[in-house]
């Protein structure tokens, strides 16, 4: 799931210090999964708004508003007859919504609320990790179930390096080495002599990546 | 849309009248004295004397037992009563034309009062005797029920309206028909069961041996009969008991209660019971009386022993005599308390039918008897009744009698079904807190006078009692529709209660739940709210306090201050009266752990210029972990504000105790706050 950090209050601020009409969006996905972008926090952030407002004697309508996803054009499109009375809308979602917010809406100003920072596992309550970059070739299949392009601080595709230090990793002594992981696994496995060849470097040519999934497209034609 | 709610708190459903106990110790235990006594009363026409002497089936349900005793829901009620609160209530300005008869002014007569005049109804009360209250007068004795509270209950009863003829027998000085022809639509034989069983052996005759009724009647009636040093009482119930304590307060020395069987049966109050244990009552427990000796007067009484045989078809042991076992007791008088039963003279002479035990025969459902405009209830209906029994019936009657006279089906009441039991392995993880021992006379002064036995909660102890409950039925409830299956709930829970349901869509709390607020607070997707209907999380609460207070001097500045104060382990009356002092407004919170970090922000846009929290210390809390979610939620938000320039000094967390600490602090944070100077600069 994605995994989002909420922006400082500082940042906030000098977002939207010029305008007098905002709106705080939350979405109900990965962003309230993670307790970051969701209902409670949009709430939580426009009473700060509006403190900070009155504060500062500005003028300001502070609205809130949480959509189910704000990457799916329905539920954008829910909030078509509102967005008029909005100049600013800072989204609790992740950079996937903020984007479709600021492409569906052209006259709003569009702003994110959280730094979008990477896929991302539960390993305790309140406790998240990268575990995926989003690749476009997964290849966990050949590392014993490690990605080693996530997790790996120099993404290399045949490791360790030679900063592997008693199975942590000399970037953050707090990251373990995920090529110690992958050769341990692959051990136990029985499969160790996998990783003797060497593995050809990743094809990041194609960015954007795109993808099409025919058999859920629609076509709605008056018959 | 909220998840079904599956039963009620048993201590609701076990109690006859479905008295709200859960929630009227809920509003005690956030300092709610007065609503909490109307909510008792709207339901209860009898708090003072419930207060004291009901039967407390409520207690025998309550789930906190399974934990370690349960709450004192009673004597909570008793706390209630003795404030000087009135009820409120508005009769309806156009009433019905039809008149009511009520035969008996006990609580079972009294009660259906009250509520035919709440209803519209015309009533007049007949009743024999020259004061009303029934049983609550001349039964129960003074030291358990004084006649201050009775005649309290009463004065309020009879405010609604109700008309109350005294001295006036009916079945005698006025007949049924003569009710009939003063134009009465519908009569409620309220009569009790005063007429005394008998013991029915040998020597039952001679002078000294006394009912207990005629007994209490005449103490009650003052310069009652001075007993001998010897009492034998006869009996184990609360009847027997009473007779036991009335004649050591009468003049006997040496009083022993014979009950054929053991302890664990006796149809009494425990209280009650070990009070009188305590006055030192001889029980003699598995035994009989066979004959009362003596000629002229009572020299003894001569028992035999029991055991316990077969149960019978009621599912009690029936007791069997021990051949051979007799023994005698030299006694001066022997108190009769074996029961009672209705008078039967009016029934039998109206052809109102009666049950072989000879007590009234109605329909169950809606009090009628045989007869089709007389109702009927209380112990005339129910030998051996109780006084919250009286009272349901009344108001059943109540109800019913006004289906009749509109000419509509009596629909009753719905049954209430309880929760399900506290899990086994929930009970480890609730926090043992002793139950609040009630204050008494000490014995030796107690059984020379009738002055009340048991003194009452002071405003300390009753809110530590009512923060013990466990707040059955009204915990956390998921919105299906808002819940993103995002277990937060299920990780953050002190108790585990919130599950993600099979097939893993949503989260479910079930009835272990202890309403700690902890879930609500942290769910990202608000998707929880408690059910508790008098909790607001402080939101209400805040709003009201800063509409209240009136806007600060032109000239010099004080300071807008709120306090979110939790009343757990602290003296409530003490800080409370800190905080007026000091012109801080309070708003009283059952734990600061349901307190919300937008909730404080919206305190300051208020415009309180700063915020306090006072509730408990490290580990102090009832719910284990609220004190350390409260700090991080206080931390986490004078973080963020101190991001705009709002001072950490006006975000703080007190602790209520010790409280010679707690007002040298609060003094401290008064001035530091005073010297900040406003949250809104004016000039800006
Ligand atoms: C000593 C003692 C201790 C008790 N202790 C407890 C206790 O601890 N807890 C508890 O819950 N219950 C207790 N009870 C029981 C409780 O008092 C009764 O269950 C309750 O009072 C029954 O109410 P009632 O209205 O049906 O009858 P009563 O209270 O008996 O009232 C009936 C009224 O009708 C009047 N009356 C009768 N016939 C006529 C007539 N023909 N015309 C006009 N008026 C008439 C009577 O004078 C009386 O005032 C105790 C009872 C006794 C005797
Ligand atoms: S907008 Fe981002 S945070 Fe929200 S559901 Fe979509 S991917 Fe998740
Ligand atoms: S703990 Fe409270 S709500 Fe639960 S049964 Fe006891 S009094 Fe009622
Ligand atoms: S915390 Fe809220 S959203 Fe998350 S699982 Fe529980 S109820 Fe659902
Ligand atoms: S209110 Fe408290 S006890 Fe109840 S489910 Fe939520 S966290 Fe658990």
């Amino acid at each position: 799931m994605i995994v989002a950090r909420p922006k400082s209050f500082e940042d906030i601020k000098k977002l939207i210090h010029n305008y007098k009409k905002v709106a705080v969006m939350g979405c109900g996905g990965c962003v309230t999964v993670r307790s970051i972008g969701g209902q409670k926090q949009a709430e939580e952030l426009a009473a700060l708004i509006r403190l900070w407002a009155k504060r500062e004697g500005k003028e300001m309508v502070v609205t809130e508003v949480t959509l189910t996803r704000q990457c799916e054009p329905e539920f954008i499109d829910s909030i078509k007859e509102r967005v008029g009375d909005w100049e600013v809308v800072v989204s609790l979602a992740c950079g996937v919504g903020v984007q479709c917010l600021a492409e569906r809406y052209p006259r709003v100003k569009v702003f994110p609320g959280v730094d979008t920072t990477f896929m991302g596992a539960t390993i305790e309550a309140g406790l998240y990790w990268e575990r995926c970059v989003g690749c476009g070739e997964c290849i966990v299949g050949e590392t014993g179930g490690f990605c080693p392009v996530a997790r790996c601080a120099k993404n290399m595709m045949n490791g360790p390096c030679g900063g592997s230090q008693g199975g942590r990793c000399e970037v953050s002594p707090e990251t373990p080495c995920v090529w110690q992981l992958i050769y341990e696994r692959m051990e136990e496995l029985g499969i160790g002599e996998e990783l003797d060849g060497i593995r050809p470097p990743k094809d990041w040519s194609v960015r954007p990546q795109r993808m099409v999934m025919e058999h859920l497209r629609v076509e709605k034609k008056e018959p | 849309m909220k998840a079904e709610i599956r039963g009620e708190a048993p201590c609701i459903t076990a109690c006859p009248i479905n008295q709200d106990a859960r929630d009227y110790v809920q509003l005690i235990a956030r300092g709610h004295f007065e609503e909490a006594f109307q909510l008792v009363r709207s339901k209860n026409p009898f708090p003072a004397s419930c207060g004291r002497i009901c039967t407390r089936r409520c207690e025998e349900a309550c789930r906190r037992t399974a934990v370690d005793e349960p709450i004192a829901i009673c004597w909570l009620k008793r706390f209630l009563s003795d404030k000087d609160f009135t009820s409120s209530f508005t009769i309806p300005q156009r009433g019905y034309a039809e008149k009511v008869a009520i035969v008996g002014a006990g609580p079972a007569g009294l009660s259906a009062a009250n509520d035919l005049c709440l209803l519209g109804y015309r009533c007049v009360i007949f009743e024999e005797l020259q004061e009303p209250g029934g049983m609550l007068r001349v039964g129960v004795p003074r030291y358990r029920l004084p006649r201050e509270s009775l005649d309290k209950d009463i004065a309020n009863i009879l405010s609604l309206g109700a008309e109350l003829r005294t001295e006036i027998k009916v079945g005698v000085d006025i007949t049924l028909a003569d009710l009939q022809k003063e134009d009465f639509k519908a009569v409620f034989l309220a009569i009790g069961s005063h007429k005394p069983l008998r013991l029915g052996i040998p020597g039952e005759d001679l002078p000294g041996v006394i009912p207990a009724l005629e007994f209490f009647r005449k103490v009650s009636l003052g310069g009652g009969p001075r007993v001998g040093r010897r009492v034998a009482v006869v009996g184990g119930g609360d009847t027997a008991l009473d007779a036991a304590r009335t004649a050591l307060r009468t003049g006997a020395g040496e009083v022993s209660l014979i009950y054929r069987r053991g302890l664990e049966e006796m149809p009494c109050e425990t209280e009650g019971r070990k009070e009188a244990e305590e006055e030192g009552i001889n029980f003699i427990l598995l035994a009989a009386p066979v004959e009362v000796l003596g000629k002229n007067r009572v020299m003894g009484l001569r028992c035999i022993r029991m055991t316990l045989g077969e149960p019978d078809t009621g599912g009690r042991r029936r007791p069997v005599p021990l051949p051979g076992s007799e023994f005698a007791l030299a006694v001066d008088n022997v108190l009769v308390a074996v029961g009672q039963s209705p008078e039967l003279g009016l029934l039998a002479r109206n052809g109102i039918e009666i049950s072989q035990k000879g007590a009234i025969k109605v329909d169950e459902d809606t009090m009628l008897t045989n007869v089709p405009w007389v109702f009927a209830g209380g112990d005339a209906i129910a030998l051996g009744g109780t006084l919250v029994q009286a009272i349901a019936h009344g108001r059943r009657a109540a109800l019913s009698i006004h289906s009749y006279l509109r000419g509509e089906r009596f629909q009753s009441p719905v049954a209430l079904e309880p929760i399900e039991e506290l899990s086994p392995a929930k009970t480890s993880l609730i926090k043992r807190e002793v139950r609040q021992r009630m204050p008494m006379l000490p014995v030796a002064p107690r059984i020379k006078d009738f002055n009340e036995v048991e003194l009452g909660f002071p405003e300390e102890q009753a809110v530590r009692e009512a923060r013990r409950c466990l707040n059955c039925g009204a915990g956390a409830v998921v919105d299906p529709e808002l819940c993103a299956a995002c277990l937060t709930c299920v990780r953050v829970c002190p108790y585990d209660v919130p599950q993600i349901s099979l097939g893993g869509k949503r989260a479910e709390i079930g009835s272990d739940c202890q309403s700690c607020g902890v879930c609500a607070v942290e769910c990202p997707a608000n998707a929880i709210s408690l059910r508790d209907r008098y909790e607001d999380m402080g939101e209400k609460t805040l709003e009201s306090v800063m509409g209240q207070l009136p806007g600060r001097g032109v000239s010099q500045y004080a300071p807008t201050i709120v306090a979110f104060v939790c009343q757990y382990d602290s003296n409530p009356p003490a800080v409370a009266q800190e905080l007026r002092r000091n012109g801080v407004r309070a708003v009283e919170v059952s734990c600061i752990s349901k307190l919300e970090p937008s909730t404080f922000v919206k305190a300051f846009e208020m415009g309180a210029d700063a915020v306090l929290i006072v509730g408990c210390q490290p580990g102090g809390c009832h719910f284990d972990a609220g004190h350390a979610w409260a700090k991080r939620r206080l931390d986490h938000t004078a973080r963020l504000l101190e991001t705009m320039g709002v001072e950490r000094q006006r975000l703080q967390w007190i602790s209520p105790i010790p409280e010679e600490e707690f007002f040298k602090i609060l003094r401290d944070s008064m001035e530091e706050i005073k010297k900040l100077g406003p949250v809104f600069q004016t000039n800006k």
